[in-house]
């Protein structure tokens, strides 16, 4: 038996498998298989000191956790201000929707009359004749009046001192 | 409403179910977590009609599975970070931080053997189906795991 299946045995025997008992009798005789049956102990000592730090688990806690959406949680806090607070913006959006949406304007009553104002209009000029000729013909041009006064421009005289 | 039944193999398991989730993850919160989800898994498969057959290894492999869910190895990480400068006040201390240490540093399914086996005490068939795997390698797994805890812990003795 090598030393690795000498301390495999021992292993095995601690976990309480079954082993052929001369052959684990064999190994603990040795001083190399008794140190590793002590270590062993020691170990599963060691593992087994923590066994007192477990806290208990709530057994409530857990069972809260397997029904976390109860009925009474819809009006726990912070959830009632939050969905008032939603309701009411919810409202306030509709009714200024409908407010805006029905209203037509100011509406007067027919039946009070009002002022009776008297407004004159010129009455329209009347389009110029301009004949039934829509192109003047030379035949046709108005001869100029002949002038009344006629100034003559004379260098070197001020003509506005005889005016 | 909790079956009776229920809080009954919870009560009987929930000491060491916690240790091992504790042992597994090296955090309470999620040693506390695991432990009421372990409570509730109970509760629904007794509701469900469900079949237990050895009932120490069902919860153990219930708690397992929950652990599973989780990334143990950002758990593990995040625990290593915290506790890295705690002191050792006596040699008892010492002991138990050297075996926390020496428990991190194992590979989880060598880890999850040994712990299925002391903490929870099942039997080589038990961890072989919890872990599915054969009785062969739980045997090798425990093996190889008592040579690195003791090798690691001789130092500190």
């Amino acid at each position: 038996m090598t030393d690795e299946e000498r301390d495999q045995l021992i292993s095995a025997a601690l976990d309480g498998e079954r082993v052929n008992l001369e052959d684990l009798r064999a190994a603990l005789a040795s001083p190399a298989g008794g140190a590793t049956a002590a270590e062993f102990i020691l170990l599963r000592a060691a593992v087994s000191n923590d066994r007192d730090g477990a806290p208990g688990v709530v057994v409530a806690v857990a069972e809260e956790r397997q029904h976390p959406r109860h009925p009474w949680r819809l009006l726990s806090w912070p959830r009632v201000p939050a969905g008032l607070a939603a309701s009411l913006l919810l409202a306030a959006a509709a009714a200024s929707f409908w407010a805006g949406k029905s209203w037509r304007g100011p509406t007067f009553d027919s039946a009070i009359p009002g002022p009776a104002v008297a407004v004159t209009t010129p009455a329209p000029k009347a389009a110029p004749d301009i004949g039934p000729a829509t192109r003047p013909q030379v035949g046709d041009m108005v001869v100029p009046p002949t002038p009344a006064r006629v100034l003559r421009f004379t260098p070197g005289v001020d003509w506005h001192e005889g005016s | 409403m909790t079956p009776p039944a229920a809080e009954a193999i919870y009560a009987r398991h929930q000491r060491d179910i916690y240790r091992y989730v504790l042992r597994m993850s090296g955090r309470p919160d999620v040693a506390d977590d695991v432990c009421q989800d372990v409570f509730l898994r109970i509760v629904r498969a007794l509701q469900n009609g469900g079949a237990v057959g050895h009932e120490r290894g069902w919860v153990f492999a219930i708690a397992r599975n929950l652990m599973a869910d989780r990334n143990r190895t950002a758990l593990r990480r995040a625990a290593v970070e915290d506790t890295s400068a705690e002191p050792a006040a006596d040699a008892s201390q010492a002991l138990a931080y050297g075996l926390d240490e020496a428990l991190r540093r194992l590979a989880d399914a060598d880890r999850d053997a040994f712990l299925l086996k002391e903490i929870g005490g099942l039997t080589y068939v038990e961890i072989a189906a919890v872990c599915s795997c054969t009785v062969e390698s739980v045997r090798a797994r425990l093996f190889r795991t008592r040579m690195q805890l003791r090798a690691a812990l001789q130092g500190l003795r």
